[in-house]
């Protein structure tokens, strides 16, 4: 009897712990589940089998196409057709970064409540609304009327990558998966469009309407222009001085000012975030005539957040008609940034502001709004948002003719606005060309006409070629902006935004400029004779003023100088500042370091710090009248202010609000001078990377141990080796196009995206050090020395 | 009794061993209720012991081993995430092993007449 008590006591409990483990408790996954040797974290090690030689997918036209890893676990796909080659990455791909895949393109399309409950919700029903998701459904329904041969080549990468998903057990499910507790989903083309518009929303989304508007409502006309001039000159633009533009140019009107339309008062919240500053890029290219070896030389670092697992996935892949190298997208077919035998190529963002906010009168209840005074429809978009572990939300979203509607609000009341952004329109060009094209492109010629496919983002093309060539496009579909237009929140109306694109035989380029090199870093696409009017984006000509006068004086170049261009850590516009003011600073030790500073923003510089501080307390003071109200302001270029000191210490700007005196920019000085020295002596005997603090996060911010922090590597947002917090240089490549390709690479991470592998991170210590690995173009498998494993046909092995 | 023990854990073992092989992580629990059922251990604190040791030899033995196969870096990941270190994080599974042999012997003591 008391045997038998015992034993029911023990099935209840039994029952009662397997229940309990096999479930998550809050935030804490599932226990039972996720340290069991069978099915748990230790299945997510990386095993002798991992790296030994493994069968390829069943997928393949072709069984004798092989995949050779190497010591960095880089793939060199060599397959005999395109589709195999594309098959290939998709498997591969999904093999090492399929959650990576998974999550981001679950974020664009706003279905993150899914896999993490409510507190996502209000993050969904803005990313629906930003109509990233929608776009995608629109693209892809585009390929596939439209462009049938690159739909089939989406479609071949899609195969790869669920033929990868389609075998894999619970326990093998990447270790993401487990602790959020949920499965990966199949792949489809509308997810590699998805991760497209991604891109897009990552490079191309940046406005500041609302706080210009702001600004200029707090300022008034006079003062907002003089701080925030609508065209910011730059001596060194994209495509330089010396390119005549003779092209009949196409009417552009001038837009109407943007206060006419009543406004509710100052705009307190936007109605999405911005991504963090510091996405860009550096590109350039050099002739042979200033390289010492007479060939070309090309770099290319783009910026964006830095994140584990890496953005870029590094590939290899050689068919009978191409041989290509360089990074790619996981989610997106073909080497997005790289060479082949012939040309390479790499890009930087345009950041031309291609989002306009306007105001509308709308009648939600006739679904009806109004534009150039006439009534139209709008079409109900129904989101159906689904929630773990509760209902799904509906949002109804209208869309105009021009994009979405969106509530705005103030402190004195509410009003609506169309967003019109450029990357909601249908394809007019088969974008999913445009990687494969320059991948398999043998000129420079070839190269410029690959991209005219891409859209957006626009992205600045630097080409260079064997043959000595080397070009630069500004690539994208770009607006054909009344002068004037999109600064600002203006009223709904033709006149207030663009109406056509700059044909693209009109955007500007050039090749082999007499100066011998381009360069870009995000900075002014032309100069004043381009004839036509656009807003460049947030950045000023730091990097680029750096990267140009380096270039432009250099002579008997070598790789060797491209790589030190990258790590280069001058910033100009801080060394400009403090040359600027340095004459109003009182005299002192701290003056003394800072009449030495050298402008550089290595690891262990002091200085920087004390200059950083100074130019945010500076900044705080001279613009404390924009601190009105709750919406972050956009600072003023501090290249304006330091033409401002210069010209009138005594401008109305340099006056505190708060006091009845007129300061003038010394008094300000002053202050901020004692407050900066004293808050820099608090922090101790600190350097620059540690007061940067930079790190390099898992993407989901919460994993903290699966992410790199401490950085200790040099360099600030407006030097050429741009790392700021957790954005900087995903990507370096520096090629000479010699005989053969000879080509150095790196990013801040590694090959593999499962936190188990010494591949995830394993190539993070080079980028930090500043240095890069060989890619070596290689014809054979039999090339590539040192290789971890192959991955080939069963049947060519049994011998 | 040591026999016996040594018996009922390596049915414990085996049968655990293919169950959580099929996807059923608690794989333990079934095999330490049968093995009571095939080989009694008499009283309670002899069943909850060998039941224990049992469960808790397979999760210990078999994470070991996988460990050893290249599991370090996750392993130390893993516990970083749970604030702990690589040790206590390679216990604790074995322990909800050992507690589920334990609770499950006893269970298979049931005898309805």
């Amino acid at each position: 009897m008391r045997q038998n008590i015992s034993a029911i006591v023990g099935l209840l409990a039994v029952v009662a712990i397997v229940i309990l483990l096999d479930r998550p408790l809050g935030s804490i996954p599932a226990l039972g589940p996720l340290l069991s040797p069978s099915e748990g974290f230790l299945q997510n090690r990386e095993s002798a089998k991992d790296l030994s030689d493994q069968s390829l997918p069943p997928i393949l036209e072709d069984s004798t196409s092989i995949v050779v890893f190497d010591s960095l676990l880089i793939p060199h796909i060599f397959a005999s057709n395109d589709e195999d080659a594309f098959r290939l990455q998709g498997f591969i791909e999904a093999k090492y970064r399929i959650w990576q895949m998974d999550f981001i393109t679950r974020v664009a399309a706003g279905r993150v409540s899914e896999v993490v409950g409510p507190r996502a919700i209000d993050f969904d029903i803005k990313q629906r609304r930003k109509g990233m998701a929608r776009a995608a459904e629109v693209s892809v329904a585009k390929w596939e009327e439209s462009y049938p041969e690159s739909y089939s080549n989406v479609q071949a990468y899609v195969d790869g990558v669920n033929a990868y998903i389609d075998q894999l057990q619970p326990k093998d499910y990447p270790i993401e998966y487990k602790i959020m507790g949920y499965a990966p989903e199949r792949w489809s083309a509308l997810k590699s469009a998805l991760f497209f518009k991604h891109m897009a929303d990552v490079l191309c989304s940046r406005e500041a309407d609302f706080e210009l508007t702001n600004a200029r409502k707090i300022l008034g006309p006079k003062i907002f222009d003089q701080l925030y001039p609508d065209k910011i000159l730059t001596p060194e633009p994209v495509i330089p001085i010396e390119k005549v533009y003779d092209f009949g140019q196409m009417d552009q009107q001038t837009g109407v000012e943007a206060f006419e339309q009543p406004m509710i008062g100052l705009y307190d919240e936007r109605p999405f975030e911005h991504y963090p500053s510091g996405i860009g890029s550096n590109n350039w290219a050099v002739s042979p005539s200033k390289v010492k070896s007479g060939h070309a030389l090309m770099a290319n670092d783009p910026h964006l957040p830095l994140r584990l697992p890496s953005i870029w996935y590094l590939v290899h892949i050689k068919t009978p008609e191409y041989n290509v190298f360089g990074v790619s997208f996981p989610g997106i077919m073909g080497v997005i940034l790289g060479f082949n035998e012939n040309i390479s190529w790499g890009v930087t963002n345009v950041g031309h502001d291609v989002l306009d906010w306007l105001e509308v009168l709308w009648d939600p209840k006739n679904s009806t709004y109004t534009w150039d005074s006439t009534e139209q429809k709008v079409d109900w978009r129904i989101e159906e948002i689904k929630v773990k572990g509760e209902d799904p939300v509906i949002d109804s979203v209208a869309w105009t003719a021009y994009g979405p509607i969106w509530n705005i609000t103030s402190a004195e009341g509410a009003t609506s606005a169309i967003m019109r952004w450029a990357a909601h329109d249908v394809p007019e060009r088969d974008e999913m060309s445009v990687f494969p094209g320059l991948n398999r492109a043998t000129s420079l010629k070839e190269a410029a006409a690959a991209v005219q496919g891409l859209h957006s983002p626009a992205q600045n093309f630097v080409m260079a070629s064997r043959n000595g060539d080397i070009g630069m496009r500004v690539q994208g579909k770009l607006p054909l902006r009344p002068k004037g237009s999109g600064r600002m929140i203006s009223p709904a109306g033709s006149r207030y935004t663009w109406q056509e694109f700059i044909p693209q035989d009109q955007v500007p380029e050039i090749y082999n400029p007499r100066q011998a090199y381009v360069a870009s870093a995000n900075q002014a696409s032309t100069d004043s004779t381009y004839p036509y009017y656009y807003i460049n984006g947030d950045f000023r000509d730091a990097r680029a003023l750096t990267i140009n006068q380096t270039l432009r004086n250099g002579k008997d170049l070598s790789k060797k100088d491209m790589m030190a261009l990258q790590l280069n850590n001058y910033d100009i516009e801080a060394h400009s500042f403090i040359k600027t003011i340095i004459d109003l600073v009182p005299e002192s030790t701290e003056r003394s370091l800072l009449e030495t500073w050298d402008g550089m923003y290595n690891a262990q510089c002091k200085t920087c710090i004390l200059v950083e501080i100074l130019k945010e307390e500076i900044q705080e003071l001279v613009y404390d009248e924009l601190q009105d109200g709750d919406l972050e302001f956009k600072l003023p270029s501090l290249w304006r202010l330091m033409e401002l000191i210069e010209s009138d210490k005594k401008h109305k700007i340099f006056d505190l609000r708060t006091t009845p005196e007129q300061e003038g920019f010394e008094s300000l000085l002053h202050i901020a001078w004692e407050k900066s020295v004293s808050e820099w002596q608090s922090l101790g005997d600190i350097e620059w990377y540690q007061y940067r603090k930079s790190s390099i996060p898992h993407i989901v911010e919460a994993f903290s141990s699966f992410g790199a922090h401490n950085i200790t590597a040099g360099g600030t947002g407006k030097a050429p080796n741009a790392l700021r917090k957790s954005e900087g240089p995903s990507w370096r490549l520096v090629v000479e196009l010699g005989e053969k390709m000879d080509a150095m690479g790196v990013y801040p991470g590694g090959q593999s995206g499962h936190a188990g592998s010494k591949y995830y991170d394993n190539m993070l210590e080079a980028w930090q050090n500043g240095t890069y690995y060989p890619l070596n173009l290689s014809q054979e498998p039999s090339e590539i020395k040192g290789a971890v494993f192959t991955m080939k046909s069963e049947t060519i092995d049994a011998d | 009794m040591l026999i016996s023990a040594l018996k009922h854990m390596a049915i414990t073992i085996l049968l655990g061993y293919l169950l959580m092989l099929m996807g059923f992580w608690w794989g333990v629990a079934p095999g330490a209720a049968v093995a009571s059922l095939l080989v009694p251990m008499g009283q309670r604190r002899f069943t909850l012991i060998t039941g224990f040791v049992g469960g808790l030899l397979l999760w210990l033995v078999w994470s070991w081993l996988l460990y050893q196969d290249g599991g370090q870096l996750i392993t130390e990941r893993i516990a970083g995430l749970f604030g702990i270190g690589s040790a206590l994080m390679l216990l604790i599974g074995p322990f909800i092993g050992g507690i589920l042999g334990a609770v499950s012997a006893l269970a298979g003591n049931l005898r309805i007449k």
